[in-house]
């Protein structure tokens, strides 16, 4: 099989995503170009004897090294073996696409050209020729409109008939190996004028319009508010039946089930445990991030490509701006009281190194659902005359550490003045589903692969620190409890002084929202670890029980969308014994300090690994000891503050 | 220049030297005879709409260009 290398070339918003998605589907794989944290897709497709490696460079509107983008093309064209170039160009202006592919003549590389977006030309009246481009370039020209996978079955054939033919442009004359400004302009611009009719003018279009609305500076904001709220509301209300199937599926079924056949076969209690519980369940914990971040990345991803992303940049520099922030900033930021991960993984819009480490060392201490989960079971318990004031106060003090972050960072690590302002806002454009899917779940597959391997192993770490030595009963026996007894003078400045608080604190690494769960274990009347017997576990009633339980997830995730209020988020009553028990050791001052300390603290492995591939382990790892000892801090002084 | 809101505009020169930035702006279309419309305007930058592209930029680009008021 010979395999052939095409660089993908264009405009930013010029449809490359799409086009790739539509002529590669899953073999599409998103990472990071090496060295910096510029998003790369790739694909590898098979047709005929050729094996076509599709790389997609950077979106750029010149060669000319200005930023990251530019080089990293540059980069590739010049040092990488690249067979043919995949030009795609904006059939609603042309004559800007021409600019870039008069700046790849020099190259003399085998060219394919793509006409893109024609649906949008024939609406704004434009009519272009793509025989008599083809005729002035000497290449291919494929007519298509990728969202609707319109024309995309001829790409490959097109790109194999340029490599074997060496179809390479040519406009007439010889070109010098550095094209002068006015050289490609006049290029262009002849080009243009030959292939390109305009039949109609259109002033003003849908996009104008909708704009009038969207950017006015306040019903923006307010259809901003509005959009964010549906964002979550979808995102949290459709995820969290399926999160709870998924729990119970892996509780009352699986792992029972697992404990049933090992303990059928004799296996010792501790391995078939060591199975059921610590691997299966792992395996099932890691699975219930799964929804949650698939409907968030779908959204996200939905937003982006629809157009009304770079819009909210534009809404919103205004006020980041005073804060020496760029408005692009705002989206990571917001996206981070949904969760840190995908809000991590937003920046990568941001341009300048600097601006990036600084959101990103911001978006850890917005709070997020799994944080929100634990406040509300504490507000709860220690302060029910008024637990949304203290949760709203948790939120807000959040943001405030977060912003002052931001401010010392630019006065002493990151200084420098933010990056000037200069992006295209697309048209808006119903994005097409194929594509959005397809990226979501790129993105979920590498999750699951940097955090959910990292949890798995985490979790299975946890389970034996909380069962181990052999045969423990009671968790203060266990290697957790001893390490939790050893933190506790660590904790009692927070006015934490018990075993049980500490010990919680450590699986709660994994994901905050665990310490509730690990309390509940570990405070429970005897303390006992043993599972409930699984001599009733019944295979076929086990089976029909999820059955409907998935019906049922189903139809909840479908008529929660249906009511106004965010109905994840409203606050849980929580089991009536572990209030009890954690009346006893918390207080009203110590409860608001853990509070601000699981706030404070980065204690979220999806969070840390999300980190550590954005910006490198390295400053990951010193960002979670910054923001421990952040924690310790406020949380002391709160204990103080209000004992 | 202050450019005002609802106004069109033909550029005439790039002045006071080149920046990384304004070749950008002249890769994203901007050339010694176009024309552009002002549509907005929200703190430090402009939306305009340049042939059939809405860009968003700085004010202080502005600075770099000579223009008049068509």
């Amino acid at each position: 099989m010979k395999k052939i290398t095409v660089a993908v070339v264009g405009n930013p918003n010029v449809g490359k995503t799409t086009l790739l998605n539509a002529v590669a589907g899953t073999s599409l794989k998103v990472g990071n170009w090496p060295g910096v944290t510029v998003e790369k897709k790739e694909a590898l497709v098979k047709f005929g004897d050729y094996e076509i490696y599709l790389v997609d460079l950077p979106g750029i509107y010149t060669l000319e090294p200005i930023s990251e983008d530019e080089k990293i093309a540059i980069d590739f064209l010049k040092n990488e073996k690249v067979d043919v170039i995949l030009n795609i160009l904006d059939a609603t202006n042309l004559e800007r696409s021409l600019l870039l592919t008069a700046e790849l003549l020099p190259f003399k590389k085998p060219t394919l050209l793509v006409l893109n977006l024609l649906d949008e030309a024939e609406k704004l009246g434009i009519e272009v020729s793509e025989e008599k481009l083809s005729e002035l370039l000497r290449v291919k020209v494929v007519k298509t409109v990728a969202s609707k996978g319109i024309g995309t079955k001829e790409v490959l054939p097109a790109i194999i008939e340029t490599y074997e033919k060496k179809l390479i442009p040519f406009v007439g004359k010889e070109v010098p190996k550095e094209l002068s400004e006015d050289q490609k302009f006049a290029i262009a611009h002849g080009i243009y004028e030959e292939v390109v009719k305009k039949k109609k003018h259109v002033e003003r279009d849908l996009t104008d319009l909708i704009d009038y609305i969207v950017l006015h500076p306040v019903l923006g904001v307010f259809i901003f508010v509005a959009i964010i709220f549906l964002l979550f509301k979808i995102a949290f209300d459709f995820s969290s039946p399926f999160v709870d199937w998924i729990e119970g599926f892996f509780k009352d079924f699986l792992i029972p089930a697992v404990i049933s056949v090992l303990s059928f076969f004799n296996a010792p209690e501790i391995v078939s445990r060591f199975f059921a519980e610590a691997v299966v369940g792992g395996v099932g914990f890691v699975l219930t991030f799964i929804p949650l971040i698939f409907v968030l990345y779908f959204l996200i991803t939905f937003l982006e490509m629809s157009g009304y992303v770079p819009r909210v940049a534009f809404l919103f520099d205004k006020y980041l701006h005073k804060f020496g922030l760029h408005g692009k900033g705002v989206i990571p930021l917001i996206l981070a009281l949904g969760c840190n991960v995908p809000a991590i993984v937003a920046t990568k819009t941001l341009e300048s190194w600097k601006e990036k480490l600084l959101v990103i060392a911001m978006i850890p201490f917005i709070s997020c659902p799994a944080r929100l989960v634990v406040f509300s079971f504490f507000a709860l318990v220690f302060f029910p005359e008024y637990p949304a004031l203290v949760i709203t106060g948790l939120y807000l003090f959040g943001i405030l550490v977060a912003f002052l972050t931001a401010l010392i960072l630019k006065k002493t690590a990151l200084k420098g003045s933010i990056s000037h302002f200069l992006i295209e806002l697309p048209p808006y454009r119903f994005p097409s589903l194929r594509t959005v899917l397809n990226i979501s779940w790129i993105h979920v597959k590498d999750f699951i692969y940097r955090a959910g391997t990292l949890i798995f192993v985490a979790s299975i770490f946890i389970w034996v620190l909380l069962n181990f030595p052999p045969g423990v009963s009671s968790p203060k026996d266990s290697f957790a409890g001893k390490i939790g007894e050893a933190l506790v003078p660590i904790f009692k400045p927070m006015g934490i002084d018990d075993w049980q608080a500490t010990t919680s604190i450590i699986p709660a690494f994994l994901a905050r929202e665990i310490v509730l769960s690990s309390m509940g274990v570990i405070y429970s009347a005897e303390g006992n670890l043993q599972k409930k017997s699984t001599e009733n576990f019944q295979f076929l009633e086990a089976i029909k029980e999820q059955g409907k339980g998935l019906a049922l997830a189903v139809k909840s995730a479908f008529t929660s969308l249906f009511s106004l209020s965010l109905q994840t988020f409203e606050v849980e009553e929580g089991e009536e014994s572990l209030r009890s028990l954690i009346k006893q050791s918390f207080d009203k001052a110590s409860a608001l300090a853990f509070m601000v300390f699981i706030l404070i603290y980065t204690s979220c492995l999806g969070t840390y690994a999300t980190m550590g591939r954005e910006i490198g382990y390295k400053l990951a790892t010193l960002f979670l000891a910054y923001s421990f000892f952040l924690a310790w801090a406020l949380g002391t002084i709160t204990y103080n503050l209000f004992k | 220049m202050e450019l005002k809101v609802g106004e069109s505009f033909e550029l005439l020169e790039f002045q006071e030297g080149s920046t990384p930035l304004l070749s950008k702006l002249k890769s994203m279309g901007l050339r010694e005879g176009k024309k552009f419309k002002v549509l907005m305007e929200n703190g430090r930058v402009y939306l305009i709409k340049l042939d059939n592209s809405r860009i968003v930029l700085d004010k202080s680009l502005v600075k770099h260009l000579k223009v008049r008021k068509i």
